[in-house]
């Protein structure tokens, strides 16, 4: 490797002495979006089995066994997101060219329910579910802007509840369900921020001229996990939601990114490149 | 039903059943390895030993990429940060920190230009590959790397133009009609080889007979036996081609040295680790691999990782929906990495000098964001990178106006004269290039000198 002089846009933060995370898996293919379901006993994630398919993976936590989430799915699926009883999942379901659907699985019953998108290159993307399994969030673009929807988990009743200019994408429930965070870049640039479950009173928690994305409440609602660029690269980070207490979690020249609480409260799994290869690990949260 | 050639070659020290598994029905040509038909001239106008042309199949945002506007209104914008690079004054977006401080190790040209009204992927493939559209058809003008291996020959014990990829590039049933030898002869086409995120090599040609095993091809002359006997399973007016492409396949087999340049099991974990585990990273070490055993033409695609959102259409960068989380999540971390390994690795083994590295889309993607956020289509103002061979680098050719629609100043680029460019260095000069009938009207593009 090259001595390269690193670009100066360094922000200092005192970085907490944590245990060295647990790597969970060891094949290295890209993953992207774990969580966490049925209490934390096990994770759904999406692999890039091949460049031309993602499968949803389901892991026991106990003893690390996996199998696909859904055997007989025929088209790539991805972007998972489970309800914290584990009976509800809702990931992307590619419809056709250029076509995503959300879909929303009832693992009790196995009956699956469309969230479809218009005719055309068109889709959603980056479901989730309320805590009281009512509601499904989801991002849609029309219009030249990318909104923030939500959906009964029958796939009914969507309503809009983001009008605003740029993306507004990765939205996630509080636990309480009264709140929703979300990345925008309304203001230019991706940072996060906060609204009422009714799409009102937007406030943004973040300012860094970099994208902070992919923000996810801990589950006692205090604070928020998200990805920055702020640091030069893809890091994790930790702010309590009143906008104070802002730590980076990780610290490392390659990637870490979509971070996810465990229903502890004191872990998180995340997505690191390590040498090149993308695998999950759990990692303590101080 | 034919037969894959897939193998990990570094597990083999011979060959095994194994080795050998399938192959579509669309089984590339190689060149011939006999020599015979090449032309090699004199060397020491050959700046570039060897080409790596960077294909983006899908077309890449430049807004996004190489050429952020950020004073530009919000609906062409986009929400990227743009960061420093090494060469002063110059900012790509955030998407491409690796990639930024390596720009003393290339040129960026900012206007490069689309022909005619080839704006889909299948024909502006075309144009990018050969310089033509595709009208009148069929497709007579050869790519630029089968007019290079037509003059340099094989690269060795190599065949001369390969294309590293799985497949011919497809849209949906739809091929680049431009992407073989036109009107040199099939026997021009390039020699494909596939490559998995795990650094498994993936050879189309290799494909035997039904029942034909390794075992028993210890000759040639009994592999040519089977071939003729079996031609029924082979087009008849292309019985020739597919003899120099068994035979390819098989020099390349039986030749040690040949496929210990197709093993990436002989490089080391920390060299195949700085490339990523993907598809794009792994290929591109092969690229370095083969410019290294001088071929005189690679061309490295990246034509995958959208196709999870489009079935059955292998063009990577077609950010129609979600351009700017596939961009930040997939596409340009994967292309950071990969790129700025392969530069590092040419340079630091001293074959930069030798080595022509081009990179580019067909075209770019519209500055005005569209209906679903996202971007489409763009032929009027893209990017290229040009590193090595001669090529002065750490600089910006060409200035593209404040949304990124059209070139302002400097040179306007067309394909044309990408592939006078890439030929003129690899020792196919103006008038080898008129002997040959090939590249007419394209322009050096002097200012990368």
């Amino acid at each position: 490797m090259r001595p390269v002089a690193v670009p100066v846009f360094v922000f200092i933060l005192a970085l907490p002495a944590i245990a060295d995370p647990v790597r969970l898996t060891s094949d290295g293919i890209l993953k992207m979006s774990p969580v966490f379901s049925k209490r934390g006993t096990e994770l759904i994630y999406a692999v890039l089995e091949n460049p031309g398919r993602f499968r949803l993976i389901r892991m026991n936590l106990a003893d690390r066994t996996t199998e696909s989430l859904r055997k007989d799915a025929s088209t790539a699926e991805f972007e998972p997101a489970c309800s914290p009883d584990g009976r509800y999942c809702a990931f992307v379901r590619q419809r056709g060219v250029l076509s995503l659907s959300v879909a929303i699985l009832d693992r009790q019953t196995n009956s699956l329910m469309e969230v479809m998108p218009p005719s055309g290159f068109a889709g959603m993307r980056s479901p989730a579910i309320s805590s009281d399994n009512s509601r499904v969030l989801y991002s849609f673009a029309d219009g030249g802007q990318q909104n923030i929807y939500s959906t009964n988990l029958q796939a009914e009743d969507p309503q809009k509840l983001t009008e605003s200019v740029g993306i507004n994408n990765w939205p996630c429930f509080s636990p309480d369900g009264k709140w929703i965070v979300f990345g925008s870049s309304r203001d230019g640039n991706f940072e996060i921020y906060v609204m009422k479950s009714d799409g009102s009173e937007a406030k943004r928690m973040t300012h860094s001229p970099f994208q902070d994305i992919r923000p996810r409440f801990s589950p006692d609602g205090q604070r928020i996990v998200f990805v920055s660029h702020r640091d030069g690269n893809s890091e994790i980070y930790v702010i309590n939601v009143d906008g104070t207490g802002l730590t980076r979690i990780t610290n490392h020249a390659e990637r870490d990114d979509y971070p996810e609480w465990h229903s502890d409260g004191k872990r998180l799994v995340i997505v690191s490149e390590r040498n090149g290869q993308h695998d999950l690990y759990l990692m303590d949260v101080p | 039903m034919l037969d894959i050639g897939e193998f990990q070659a570094g597990t083999c020290s011979g060959l095994t059943r194994r080795s050998f598994l399938r192959i579509g029905s669309s089984v590339p040509m190689a060149l011939s390895l006999s020599g015979a038909a090449a032309q090699v001239r004199a060397t020491e106008a050959v700046k570039a030993k060897s080409v790596i042309f960077m294909f983006l199949w899908g077309a890449p945002s430049h807004l996004d990429t190489f050429d952020p506007k950020p004073n530009s209104p919000a609906e062409y914008r986009g929400p990227f940060a743009n960061i420093p690079t090494r060469t002063p004054g110059v900012h790509f977006t955030e998407l491409l920190p690796r990639t930024a401080m390596r720009s003393d190790l290339f040129t960026l040209v900012r206007t490069n230009v689309g022909i005619g009204t080839s704006a889909g992927h299948p024909d502006g493939g075309t144009v990018a590959l050969t310089g033509f559209e595709e009208i009148p058809a069929p497709v007579q003008q050869p790519t630029f790397g089968s007019i290079i291996a037509k003059h340099r020959g094989s690269g060795g014990h190599l065949p001369g133009f390969f294309s590293l990829a799985n497949s011919k590039l497809t849209a949906g049933g739809e091929f680049i009609k431009g992407d073989g030898g036109g009107n040199l002869t099939r026997a021009y086409d390039p020699f494909m080889v596939g490559c998995s995120q795990n650094g498994v090599v993936d050879i189309p040609a290799m494909k035997l007979l039904k029942g034909l095993s390794p075992r028993q091809i210890t000759d040639r002359k009994t592999l040519l036996a089977q071939l003729d006997a079996d031609r029924s399973l082979i087009d008849n007016t292309a019985v020739g081609d597919w003899r120099r492409s068994y035979g390819a396949a098989y020099d390349l087999l039986m030749d040690p040295e040949a496929r210990g340049a197709l093993d990436l099991t002989r490089e080391s974990d920390s060299t195949r680790a700085r490339y990523g585990q993907s598809e794009f990273g792994q290929s591109a070490l092969l690229a370095r691999r083969l410019a290294e055993a001088k071929v005189p033409y690679i061309q490295l695609n990246y034509s995958r990782d959208v196709d999870a959102f489009n079935p059955g259409f292998e063009i990577g960068w077609d950010t129609h929906i979600y351009n700017f989380e596939l961009l930040q999540d997939q596409l340009c971390p994967n292309f950071d990495r990969a790129f700025s390994a392969l530069l590092d690795d040419l340079d630091s083994r001293g074959l930069l000098e030798e080595t022509l590295l081009v990179c580019k889309g067909e075209f770019g993607r519209t500055p005005k964001i569209s209906n679903r956020a996202a971007r489409d289509h763009w032929t009027r103002c893209y990017f290229s990178l040009w590193a090595g061979a001669g090529i002065e680098p750490g600089r910006v050719i060409g200035e593209s106006d404040r949304l990124g629609e059209e070139p302002r100043s400097g040179p306007v680029v067309t394909a044309l004269d990408v592939g006078a460019t890439i030929a003129q260095l690899a020792g196919v000069d103006t008038q080898a290039r008129a002997e040959m009938n090939v590249l007419e009207g394209g322009t050096v593009i002097d200012e990368l000198f």
